[in-house]
């Protein structure tokens, strides 16, 4: 029962390139077994194609300092579970190269109820996107980049 | 004493490797001058400290073998 309530057990966060939509749909199928659930909210960050100067980006190549960042999504899982009436979390990250159209970032909270998910689903995005330290190269079609910032 | 940088992001690029020891530092603010004097580009940007995996704005002491990092923006999510 690793999804459950296990708040000390450190968790996979990173996966190597895009997330892909199998592996997300593998990660909603494993979640039939628990009945006590009756709420999923599901939130993707996508990489975007943006024009910047006239060139399109075609990636993002991310890296991470992952010791820390492990460490800052644990409490960012911890505070949420203090927060929100969840069943369970999951949250994973991609590190390397994602291309435009593909998926990046993957969040998943369930709980008995809509609300505690929503809430909780905004929650982590937001300090995910404030608090890990996760940097991201933004590579256009001839090859430059630029380093992208959250807003 | 003696403490490890690590730089990141954009910082790699800028500083043309991604660690550098630093010797004969006590606390943060004499690590950071020291820093700022050798990659002068660190002066017009922005960036976080965090000693040992933990953001700290203040100038703690540091201690022998301590893991300094130096974050560009973030860019996550």
């Amino acid at each position: 029962m690793e999804q459950t309530k296990t708040k000390k057990k450190p968790k996979k966060v990173f996966i190597e390139g895009a997330i892909s939509p199998q592996f997300i749909a593998d990660s909603i199928a494993k979640h039939s077994t628990k009945t006590d659930i009756g709420a999923h909210n599901i939130f993707m960050g996508q990489v975007r194609a943006d024009v910047i100067e006239g060139k399109e980006v075609k990636a993002i190549e991310y890296s991470a300092y992952a010791e820390m960042a492990e460490k800052e999504l644990h409490n960012i899982r911890e505070s949420a579970f203090e927060q929100f009436d969840l069943t369970c979390m999951h949250i994973y990250h991609s590190l390397g190269t994602v291309k435009a159209g593909e998926i990046s970032f993957f969040v998943f909270v369930s709980s008995k109820h809509r609300d505690e998910c929503y809430k909780a689903s905004r929650f982590i995005v937001e300090e995910v996107k404030a608090k890990a330290p996760v940097f991201g190269k933004e590579i256009f079609d001839d090859g430059t980049h630029i380093w992208k910032k959250n807003d | 004493m003696k403490v490890n940088v690590l730089f990141f992001g954009m910082l790699i690029e800028k500083a043309g490797g991604s660690t550098v020891i630093v010797e004969n530092v006590q606390n943060l603010s004499e690590l950071k001058f020291k820093l700022e004097t050798q990659y002068s580009f660190l002066d017009e940007m922005n960036y976080l400290v965090a000693v040992n995996q933990e953001v700290v704005q203040d100038n703690i002491e540091l201690n022998e073998n301590d893991e300094i990092a130096l974050l560009p923006p973030y860019a996550g999510g």
